[in-house]
């Protein structure tokens, strides 16, 4: 009784509608830019707890996301000083895996920090390269 | 003839009362159904008690166990043990080397980015991996769906509404069981993930969509459907297969009541609810020894090399 109700719903006409539907559904909505932000938008703003996180669940996308936002800081930082005080952040090596470390830990003890914060924290327990 | 087989049969009583429509039908769903959170447990649990360090090497082992056991079934060539083993494998192949696999690329090598939303991940770089295999999953269903010994009752049906001849199918006597029901639930839930996926995307659709409040209710309607079809199954190794779709269409459902904050997923912090864990495992042992040791027909019992 039922199959056949359900049977006589489900006719071919009615499959193919559904599915142009929602072809037609997907490709308007694929068109519309959503909410949501592939890593962070700005990560100077993101609270450390949730750098801590996405570090967590994206390993190498976050590293290479937020060093490269901190180098940004402080070459920013280093070309509006004065020559003494500039310092840098390695590209490559133990040192970038260190440099980065200090930031996740930074961040990971202060979660209610934002990024900004280690970056600075960061940039301030440097010292200024020799001349 | 497996006389074993039938031996360890139940014979009368409450069991045979047991071993018959509806029961078959609602032991089979039940067996199935619990193998999926089982599955999404054992992938939390192989990330926390391996961690990063150890855990793609643990899922490699686990992709190992999984291939010995679809390997068993196919060399028995037995129906009934090859349905479960077939489909216990892919549970496991999934789980261990898809998603790991997903997650090793994502996460480390290609440095995928998490998506974020509101301030939370909703997003881990491996299902943007696995999203990003939509087109290969695409190729490969049409060589299924151009099949001409397909069984899939849903291909049948569209070969049949659509005029499809593909000629005569061959008999099924030598069909082996273990790598069918392997390939159906690994192809089902890839299928299944893929859909999921992009309605959880907010660049494609968001759970908040229309269409994905539609998805939601076609789900419903359409396991509705099947499980009350499956509820007229007499032979258990049938009702399994058949189960299978029924479980993974019905599960998008409780992925995206999970979504939308609607019921919580023990299944994903297994620690922190062990209680939970503990009887779904359980249950799920005692419900699929209970299939296994339904009376056999007798095209369940005969080896297929007989």
């Amino acid at each position: 009784m039922i199959e056949s109700s359900v049977a006589k719903l489900t006719n071919l006409a009615t499959v193919l509608a559904a599915t142009l539907t929602l072809l037609s559904g997907v490709a308007m909505a694929g068109a519309a830019a959503g909410p949501a932000t592939f890593g962070a938008a700005d990560p100077a703003v993101i609270k450390c707890q949730l750098m801590v996180e996405m570090h967590e669940a994206s390993v190498t996308g976050t590293q290479r996301q937020f060093f490269g936002y901190a180098q940004g800081y402080f070459a920013g930082r280093s070309a509006a000083g004065p020559a003494t005080s500039q310092r840098r952040l390695a590209s490559a090596g133990l040192e970038r895996a260190k440099q980065f470390s200090a930031l996740l830990q930074y961040c990971e003890k202060n979660p209610e920090a934002t990024f900004e914060d280690a970056i600075v924290a960061l940039w301030n327990s440097l010292q200024t390269p020799a001349p | 003839m497996n006389t074993e087989t039938i031996a360890a049969a139940p014979p009368t009583g409450l069991w045979a009362q047991i071993y018959r429509p509806p029961f078959i039908g609602i032991m089979a769903f039940v067996a199935t159904l619990m193998f999926i959170p089982i599955g999404h447990a054992l992938m939390v649990l192989t990330e926390q008690i391996f961690g990063a360090e150890y855990r793609y090497t643990a899922a490699f082992g686990m992709g190992v166990v999984a291939i010995y056991m679809l390997w068993t079934g196919v060399r028995l060539r037995k129906e009934a043990i090859g349905t479960w083993l077939g489909f216990i494998a892919a549970i496991l192949i999934w789980t261990s080397w898809v998603e790991f696999a997903f997650m090793f690329y994502g996460r480390v090598l290609y440095g995928v980015p998490a998506q974020i939303q509101d301030g939370m991940i909703i997003r881990k770089p491996e299902y943007m991996m696995m999203s990003a295999a939509v087109g290969i999953m695409g190729t490969s269903f049409f060589y299924y769906f151009f099949n001409k010994d397909t069984r899939c009752n849903l291909f049948v049906w569209l070969h049949r509404k659509l005029g499809m001849n593909l000629g005569e199918r061959s008999s099924g006597r030598d069909r082996n069981f273990a790598a069918i029901t392997f390939m159906e639930t690994v192809f089902i839930m890839w299928f299944g993930y893929t859909a999921q996926l992009a309605m959880f995307d907010p660049s494609m659709l968001g759970p908040d969509h229309p269409i994905t409040y539609a998805a939601f209710f076609i789900c419903l309607v359409w396991g509705l459907y099947l499980f009350i079809r499956l509820m007229k199954y007499r032979r258990v190794s049938s009702a399994v297969r058949y189960a299978i779709p029924i479980t993974l269409i019905l599960w998008s459902d409780v992925e995206l009541m999970s979504r939308w904050g609607m019921l919580t997923e023990v299944w994903l912090e297994p620690g922190k609810f062990i209680g939970q864990m503990v009887a779904i495992v359980v249950g799920c042992i005692l419900v699929t020894i209970l299939t296994m040791r339904s009376p056999k027909k007798r095209s369940e019992v005969e080896s297929l090399d007989d």
